[in-house]
This record gives structure tokens, sequence and C-alpha cells, in this order.
């Protein structure tokens, strides 16, 4: 199973290299919003990291898993991963895990260009990839709904703008109670005190296990429903 | 039996008609058994429930006598499955499309190379196939349904877009497999290949099986055996053909024999087309 999942993960960031997915570049992305953080005034870099640490795992991710899925249903290709021993919760994980990796990679090269190398990247590592995949769920999800990527794109739109507004507490902008219901809180809420450098050990755990959890749960259904739609046969060659 | 099909019916979600009703074939170890019918008849959503791409179905599928609905991933570990359409990674090489899939089976698997290779793709391609004919492509996707060596093949079409020299070649292919022990579930339009290649076939028509049987026998059953006879009557060459099945036609035969100048006689024969136009025909005028 392990080994499944590692040679769709390498196969899903080939084709998206090949393919030109912006998101394939999310460390380059990274290290140039690093760079600009860097040089902009502390005030600014100390506002813009959060919002780009949750925009670029969150929504450039959940748009890359849908990107690839579409590409996938545009030439077929997934059909004949599943009639290999890939299994469709299989497929699921390694496209996501591939997204995740990513816009983990990019968000702690842009913490450490900013902020220095410190004890929080393992907090931050952790933080990230629990959200990246969370958000990565979203996107596959919004992508059952729509049978292209720009249907796809404008149709989100809601649930983008729902998604991120935990933000609106991290900057105090919102009182914390109004929007942490969303499973998009935890991972928002926790990169938001990261950054801050107030976050405890006991703190970040508790938020990791929170989106973790909603993280394992929306597994759960998305794998459901995505199986149901593979059952259908209406998607695949 | 490798493959035995039992009363399938099968219906898409939302359909108001089954494309599959009381569909019942075997198909013995080695066997090359092909699955013939027209357009939209349910040949491809039939090679889609076998290999599991499509769910749901009603009556028994049993594959290497175990009912299909308890097989896991071992199942796929033993099949290979070539797609009526070219469903590659179009950006990757063709060694990069086989490479990736194979990693997909434990099971052991052959080398990229030698299949691309075998279907007379140049291995160390650096284009990728996005850039390949049809005909090329097509020559990828079954390349890689052979990577792990399946005991079941599958081949919905193989030799459509192949020029050939090409179907030829994958005609060969497919023989040589068979012969080394795999067996070949194939979906075809070309009735010559058909006739050549398949030890049994079996038509499907309105969701069933209307015929099934080896091609030669299928041809005596159905088609009308006839002669061509060509006279001569004073200066002009003529022919006429006959019917031997019907008894007035026959003896029109008999009797141009005793009384003409009879100079050529040629047997007609049945070709697995005429089986298919006599089968697929004879259902469609009810
Ligand atoms: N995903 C689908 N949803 C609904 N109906 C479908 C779907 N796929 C195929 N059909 C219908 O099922 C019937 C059988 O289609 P199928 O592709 O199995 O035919 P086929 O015998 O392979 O035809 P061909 O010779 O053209 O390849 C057709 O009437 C087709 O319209
Ligand atoms: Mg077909």
């Amino acid at each position: 199973m392990i080994r499944r999942v590692l040679a769709a993960t390498r196969l899903v960031l080939l084709v998206q290299a090949r393919g030109y997915f912006p998101h394939t570049f999310a460390l380059f992305v990274g290290m140039v919003v690093g760079v600009l953080l860097f040089v902009v005034p502390e005030g600014i870099a100390q506002l813009i990291l959060p919002v780009f640490l949750v925009t670029e795992p969150g929504m450039l991710g959940l748009m890359a898993v849908a990107a690839h899925r579409y590409l996938e249903l545009g030439s077929a290709s997934v059909s004949a991963l599943h009639v290999s021993p890939l299994r469709s919760g299989e497929y699921l994980v390694a496209l996501l895990s591939a997204s995740a990796l990513l816009g983990t990679a990019a968000g702690v090269v842009t913490f450490a260009a900013v902020a220095g190398v410190d004890g929080r990247l393992v907090g931050l590592t952790l933080v990230l990839f629990a959200f990246a995949f969370l958000s990565g769920l979203l996107g596959f999800a919004l992508s059952l709904r729509y049978p292209d990527f720009p249907r796809f794109l404008l149709g989100s739109i809601p649930a983008m703008v729902v998604w991120q507004l935990p933000l609106l507490a991290a900057f105090d902008l919102a009182p914390a109670a109004v929007v942490v219901w969303l499973p998009s809180a935890a991972g928002i809420l926790a990169l938001a005190e990261l950054c801050r450098g107030d976050l405890s050990l006991p703190a970040t755990a508790g938020w990791v296990l929170a989106g973790g959890a909603w993280a394992g749960a929306a597994f759960v259904l998305v794998q459901r429903l995505y199986a149901r739609r593979l059952r259908s046969g209406w998607e695949l060659a | 039996m490798i493959v035995s099909v039992r009363e399938l019916a099968y219906r898409y979600p939302g359909a108001t008609e089954s494309v599959l009703r009381d569909l019942d074939f075997e198909i013995a170890e080695g066997e090359v058994f092909g699955f013939l019918g027209p357009n939209g008849s349910g040949k491809s959503t039939t090679q889609k429930l076998l290999t599991r791409i499509l769910r749901g179905h009603q009556g028994r599928i049993s594959v290497f006598g175990q009912d299909l609905e308890t097989q896991g991933v071992a199942y796929h570990e033993r099949i290979g499955v070539c797609f009526e359409i070219p469903n590659l990674y179009e950006k990757l090489t063709a060694r990069e499309n086989l490479d990736f899939y194979r990693r997909f089976y434990a099971g052991p698997c052959d080398p990229p190379e030698a299949l691309l290779a075998e279907l007379d793709l140049p291995e160390a391609d650096r284009r990728p196939v996005g850039h390949y004919s049809k005909g090329m492509k097509m020559r990828v996707v079954l390349a890689r349904s052979l990577v792990n060596r399946p005991k079941l093949w599958f081949l919905d079409e193989p030799t459509s877009g192949q020029d050939p020299e090409h179907a030829v070649r994958i005609r060969d292919l497919v023989r040589a497999r068979a012969d080394a022990g795999s067996t070949v579930f194939l979906t075809t339009h070309d009735m010559h290949l058909a006739d050549t290649l398949c030890d049994r076939v079996g038509f499907l028509v309105d969701g069933r099986i209307a015929s099934v049987g080896s091609p030669r026998e299928l041809k005596l059953a159905h088609a009308r055996r006839t002669v061509r006879v060509e006279l001569r009557r004073g200066e002009n060459l003529e022919s006429q053909s006959f019917e031997l099945d019907e008894p007035a036609s026959k003896a029109a035969f008999l009797e141009l024999l005793r009384s003409e100048r009879v100079e050529t006689i040629h047997t007609q024969e049945p070709s697995l087309e005429d089986v298919f136009l006599e089968v697929t025909g004879r259902r469609l005028l009810g």
C-alpha cells in the first residue's frame, strides 16, 4: 500500500511539473515571497506572512488538486490507474500528499526567510501539512461538483472565501468564537499564532490534533463520495 | 473456466434502459475470445464490468474461479487492460508512462524497453506521447497493458487506427501471448482479425449473446453456401450464382451443369462479416 502511494505521489508530482502547474513551483514561489518579505518593513511582513502561509498551501493547493483531477479526467488517464492495483483511496492520498508536500515546503521556506530558523519550524511543518491536506480535500470535494476547471473556479469562490474567514480572527477583526467551528480554523489560527511567535508546544499539539481530526474525517467522507462516483462509471473511460 | 458470466444485467445510473440483459458466456484458459457486436451494443460496458471500472451489475461474474465482487487488489495484479482510447499522460514519454504504471504492481513486471520494442515504438524516444500519432499512442496503451504480464488480458479494439503492418504485428503478439498461456478478451470490429485470431467469438446483440462458437462453426452455420459459375454462351461469358441450401436454386445449378458449357466454378467462402450482418441484422429487423 505504502509503495503504491509513493509511486502515485511521484507520478502526480512529475505530471504536474511537466504540465507547468504553478503549484509545482511552490518552493520557488516561497523563496521569492520570502525575499520580498525580507526587504519590506517588518510591520508589513508580519501582516503578510500569515496570509501567505494560508494561501500558499491552502488556496493554491486546493486549486492544484482540482486542476490535476480535471487534467486526468480530460485524458482519461485516471481510468488506467483504476484498473491497476492502486486503490481509489490510495490515489486520493497520493494526490493530496503531493500538493501538501509542495505547499508545506513553500511555507517553511518563506517562514524561515522571514522569521529565521528556530524550533517553531517543527510545529509549522506539521500544521502546514495538515492544513494543506485538508484544503486539498476541499478542492477535491468541490471538483466532484463541477464538470470543468473554469466552472470549478467560479463555483468555488464562496467556499474559498468562507474557508479563509478564520484569518479575520487571526487579525483580531472578528471574534474567534464566530469562526472556530470552520474546519480551516485550527490550521489558520495556529499559523497566525506561530507567526506571532507565541505558540506553546501543548497549543501546537492541540491545533495539530484538531486539524488532523478534521482532515481524517473529511478524508473518509471525500473518499466515500469519490468511490461512489467511480462506481457509477460516469467519469471513467 | 477463467471467466464465467451468468445472467449479467447492467443499467447505467440514470439511464432508462439496460445495456446488458441476461448475458451469458464463458472463456477457457488460454483462449482468445472475440467479443463482437454493433456500435453501442455494450461491448465496452461489459469490459468495464469485468475490469471493475463499473460496479453494480446484476447476475454473476466469476473470474479465476472466484466471484468478482469478492476480489480485491489481487485481481488487478493479474489482469491487463487496453482501453479503446489513448488514455496516457500526454506530457510524459512512452517509457515514463510504462515505468510509473509498473510501480503499482507487486508481482514481476516486464521492462518497458522490451515492450515498447515489441510494439515497434522507439524505446529511447524523448518526446512526450502527446506528440505521437494516434496509432502510436494506442500501441503505447497496448504496451502498458502488458507490463504486469497479465494472466487475463482485456483488449478493446486494439487494432483501431493501426496501419496493416502494425495490425498484423498486434495480431501476432496477441496470438503469442495466448499460446504462452494468457487468456484474452478481445473486442473488435475487424472481422478479419477476429476470424484469424480468435478461438471463439460471441456476438452481442440487444444485451445478450446472440451467437457463440468458433469462427469456422459460425461461418458454416450462418452464412449461405453459394457457388458462382462462369459459363460460355456463344461469344459471351456469363456468370450466375446459386444458393446450395435452396432446393430450387440447387436444382437450377445441377441443370446448368448438365446442359451448359461451364468454364469455372467457385464456392463462395462465407466470411465472419456475413455472419455478423446476419446475426445482428436479423435482430434489427425484429
Ligand atoms: N457512462 C455512460 N452513461 C450512460 N450510458 C452509457 C455510458 N457509456 C455508454 N453508455 C451507453 O451504453 C451503450 C453501450 O455502450 P458501449 O460503449 O458499451 O458500446 P460498444 O459496444 O463498446 O460500442 P462501440 O462499438 O461503438 O465501441 C450505448 O448505448 C451507450 O450510449
Ligand atoms: Mg466500445
